[in-house]
């Protein structure tokens, strides 16, 4: 009776999680197929394909972006966190106003930059309409945008943490620090940041980690310009048709992130 | 284990001059292989279908066999003669056809626990236990925190395996099986209501799952039996701690089980409603005949409520007697100390309601340090010449001697206490 | 010093930050004009929304993929987390947790290439068939999560009592703690059901000719030009994933 019951999920979780990781590593050992696929020999070539510089240059956008995106919702997020945990009986309504947009198709929330910053779009069209520019401003297609983008989507990933740590923290530690002598700005640097730091700690890779294995927004938001490792991917395997090096991506691709989330974690549990 | 193998083969006996299991209805004579094999598939209901489960045979609670310990030697456990008749008729194929076998069956003890361990990985939290409960009585653990208690009544009730011994439910082993399989009811501490049924479909369950047609009787009939009836259709979080700790005892008792297990039942009350319980428990075990086992801390509870209780410590039964026994003649200094307080002057305990001060004459010279008065008595504590302190239980009329005023503690040898 | 107007001001600002875009899309949906000009109030890009055949069809190919994947994720979401309360099961967590952590591209062009070498040998096209599998394998971690979530929460006697009283482990699940956690399960449905709904990433890379979605026709129409038609059915996707994932969280906290 009680082996049954996690069949199913066992079943599921083989079948269509497991398995196509396989594939996909036994992808990466092979060679492209003149017509797409994969076929023998077997070979290795696909990763060290990845030290070309061209690619490393690729990974180094898509890590220097994250790094951005991440230090930007840390720096914006922190004090958005810390207000709501201080908001007393408004803490439910603000934190369900920071969720709310999150829940909202990720595709539309893209789309909606996408409508404000093309050429046509509204800043430029009120800018011009205010006769301060001329021709419009090249807002979209560049890092910028894709940065913008990738902020806005995470932010609520880190100002969740980070409030959810700053919550459950002692009100009268504040108050005992201040009555010891400590000015608010003293309180901040010595109490209240270090107790949050595993929250931002958690917040930060919540951030990184998706913002690393990014598609939709860089495509979207980045044109052809931005291309970080999750449009390298897909590019690979659709109009490059080079399955064995987009696999050796993916699975780069997946390391990383894996790696980074498994270090946190050990460090959070040494905490 | 010389008394289970003349069963043994008794049942054989029996079994070859009756050949159609199904008459086999009393557990005590199916074979144990036969049990366990055809209890994976079965519920408790199914395994005796058609033939009419035996009339729940009762004993008086609180009174202790007045031929000794064994209750084979002499105690019938009968209500009274009706009782007695009742279950004779019932019985009837059984007596005609083996008469020794069922007064042997009658009597012996609902349950055994034989050298019984637990091991968890780390510790033994159960060491040995050896205990026999007879049909009808109402029983106590008690002990510490960590004694071993929960994890004994746990398995009893087939929630944790056992690591080696036999547990034995009217001579059944049924260490292998499974709870729903066992006619044991556990009360759990936090009463374990079902929280999306009201408390008649909480007690009718168990009915239920049997496939009882006359369930929804049954359990009025046990709302009635914990005086509940008018709160019936209510959901257990509209009732009061009280009122769920009977809906939990109503719905374990209606399924008749052969003894009732209660975890810390008057732990979650208000200790004004605890006094109530107690006597409401009582009350309900009397009237129900189901042999209870009580688990608890409190050792307050534990004497005042059984017939017998056990006190455990690190896993190891220290004694198992009748509560003036434990009390007044304790096996171990652990189950001194344990049950009230005690005073030890080498190696001689006394307890404080049995010493006495007095100005003058012998004993052991001491002053008054500290008094506490608690109404219907005032707590003296002393402090010895030798350094040692004391503790005196006075009476409200006694006459309080001022503090540092030198004075004489005594007592009656016969009061004295001494363990290995 | 953090309760004062500053920190007020700087809250509002962020939380603008956060919900403008999506209201100033929701805006311009009724705008007369095409462009980005406000000319007037129409509804007519929603009508036009409505009459465009594709757009309908992807939407019913949408709800029916999202109805499909999120009953069967939401039973076997549940199932996985009974089961892994009960009992331990490191290497269904680890597989559950490396779906999640997993880049949503990367999931997708592993199912492709799993679909793609399975379906070799049974000659199976890509189609709604995929798509519902792909779904299924990314939700059920959700569901599981959010089941276990409750779990957490739910007395564990009670399913000891429901055994002791005479229920084996299935029947104390169904009759006692199914009960108990439905509302959580209902919740962990909603999401799942929002989550395929939306989904483009993975769904692109396994779905068929036939089997367009409407997150695949929206991003085809974003791609080609300004279209308040996509503002029209944006704005109509973000009030139904509000009204769906409020119900999720009412849900939730009972």
């Amino acid at each position: 009776m009680r082996r049954w019951f996690l069949l199913p999920a066992r079943l599921t979780a083989w079948l269509l999680i497991v398995a196509p990781m396989a594939v996909i590593a036994v992808y990466s050992l092979l060679t492209r197929g003149d017509y797409g696929g994969v076929e023998q020999p077997w070979t290795f070539e696909s990763f060290t394909r990845l030290a070309d510089p061209l690619y490393l240059g690729i990974l180094w956008r898509s890590v220097w972006i994250s790094a951005a995106a991440t230090a930007i919702c840390a720096l914006t997020g922190f004090p958005l966190a810390l207000y709501i945990a201080r908001a007393g009986k408004w803490k439910n309504l603000l934190l369900q106003l920071v969720l709310l947009p999150f829940w909202t198709s990720f595709l539309v929330r893209t789309y909606a930059w996408l409508f404000i910053l093309r050429d046509t779009g509204l800043v430029n069209t009120v800018l011009t309409g205010l006769h301060l520019i001329r021709t419009p401003l090249p807002l979209l297609y560049n890092d910028g945008a894709v940065l913008l983008g990738l902020v806005y989507s995470f932010l609520p990933f880190f100002i969740l943490p980070v409030y959810a740590t700053l919550e459950r923290m002692d009100p009268a530690l504040v108050e005992a620090a201040a009555d010891l002598g400590a000015t608010p700005g003293a309180v901040l640097r010595r109490i209240v940041l270090p107790l949050a730091a595993p929250g931002i700690a958690a917040g930060c890779v919540l951030v990184f980690v998706p913002c690393l294995g990014a598609y939709l927004t860089p495509d979207l938001l980045g044109g052809g310009k931005t291309v970080m490792l999750g449009n390298l991917v897909q590019n690979q395997f659709t109009t490059a048709r080079d399955w064995p090096f987009g696999a050796a991506i993916s699975l780069a691709l997946l390391a990383l992130s894996t790696g980074l989330l498994l270090v946190t974690r050990h460090a959070g549990e040494q905490l | 284990m010389a008394e289970t193998a003349e069963i043994d083969a008794v049942a054989r006996d029996f079994d070859a001059f009756h050949p159609q299991p199904e008459l086999l209805f009393h557990p005590r004579l199916a074979r144990q292989t036969d049990f366990a094999a055809g209890a994976q598939n079965a519920l408790p209901g199914d395994r005796f279908a058609g033939a009419k489960r035996p009339h729940h045979l009762a004993g008086s609670a609180g009174e202790t066999s007045c031929f000794g310990d064994r209750a084979v030697s002499g105690h019938l456990p009968f209500r009274d003669t009706a009782d007695l008749v009742q279950n004779l008729f019932e019985h009837a194929k059984f007596i005609v056809a083996s008469p020794a076998v069922t007064i042997r069956v009658f009597m012996a003890a609902v349950l055994q626990l034989r050298n019984v361990v637990k091991e968890f990985p780390g510790q033994r939290a159960v060491d040995h236990v050896t205990l026999e409960l007879e049909r009808g009585g109402f029983y106590s653990l008690v002990g510490p925190s960590g004694c071993g208690k929960t994890t004994t009544l746990r398995m009893i009730g087939g929630f944790e395996s056992i690591t080696s011994g036999q547990i034995l439910l009217d001579g059944v082993d049924v260490a292998g099986l499974k709870p729903w399989l066992r006619d044991v009811s556990t009360v759990f501490q936090s009463y374990a209501l079902f929280p999306h049924l009201t408390a008649l479909e909480n007690v009718e369950f168990g009915l239920r799952e049997r496939k009882d047609a006359g369930a929804k009787s049954k359990a009025t009939e046990a709302l009635e039996l914990v005086q509940l009836s008018t709160k019936r259709d209510r959901k257990p979080a509209q009732l009061s701690g009280g009122e769920r700790q009977r809906v939990a005892l109503a719905r374990s008792l209606v399924l008749r089980p052969k003894l009732l297990l209660l975890d810390e039942p008057l732990a979650a009350l208000d200790p004004r409603l605890r006094g109530e319980m107690r006597t409401e428990l009582q009350a309900i075990q009397r009237k129900s005949g189901v042999t209870f086992l009580l688990v608890t801390h409190d050792q307050e509870e534990a004497l005042s409520l059984s017939a017998k209780l056990a006190v455990m410590n690190k896993g190891r039964v220290e004694q198992f007697g009748t509560p003036e026994e434990v009390y007044l003649k304790p096996a171990t200094r652990f189950v001194a100390d344990f049950l009230g307080d005690m005073n030890w002057f080498d190696g001689v305990g006394v307890r404080p309601e049995f010493t006495r001060i007095s100005p003058a004459g012998d004993g052991l010279r001491a002053r008054v340090e500290s008094r506490q008065f608690l109404g219907h008595l005032t707590h003296l504590h002393l402090r010895l010449d030798n350094g040692e302190k004391a503790l005196v239980h006075a009476r409200p009329e006694a006459e309080v001697p001022a503090d540092a005023q030198e004075l004489w503690l005594q007592w009656n040898p016969a009061h004295e206490i001494r363990v290995a | 010093m953090i309760r004062s107007r500053a920190a007020g001001f700087y809250a509002a600002l962020v939380l603008a930050f956060l919900h403008l875009p999506l209201l100033i899309l929701i805006a311009f949906s009724f705008n007369a004009n095409r462009f980005t000009v406000w000319t007037g109030f129409s509804l007519q890009w929603y009508r036009a929304a409505i009459e465009d055949s594709q757009l309908v069809e992807s939407l019913i190919n949408s709800v029916i993929i999202a109805l499909a994947a999120a009953g069967l994720s939401t039973i076997i979401g549940t199932l996985a987390a009974w089961g892994m309360w009960r009992r331990r099961a490191p290497w269904l967590s680890g597989a559950l947790y490396l779906s999640l952590v997993t880049p949503e591209i990367v999931t997708g062009i592993a199912l492709l290439a799993l679909f793609q070498g399975a379906f070799r040998f049974l000659r199976l096209p890509l189609g709604m068939h995929t798509v519902i599998l792909a779904h299924v394998a990314f939700s059920i971690a959700y569901v599981t999560i959010v089941v276990s979530g409750r779990l957490r929460q739910y007395d564990r006697s009670l399913e000891e009592a429901a055994m002791d009283l005479g229920a084996n482990e299935w029947r104390a699940f169904l009759k006692v703690t199914l009960p108990s956690i439905a509302p959580a399960v209902a919740a962990a449905g909603l999401l799942a059901l929002v989550v395929s709904f939306d989904d483009y990433v993975i769904t692109s890379m396994v779905a068929g000719v036939d089997s367009e979605t409407l997150p695949m026709v929206i991003y085809a129409m974003a791609r080609r030009g300004v279209s308040p038609v996509v503002n029209a059915v944006s704005s109509m996707i973000v009030v139904l994933f509000g009204v769906l994932i409020l119900i999720s969280q009412r849900l939730q906290e009972k």
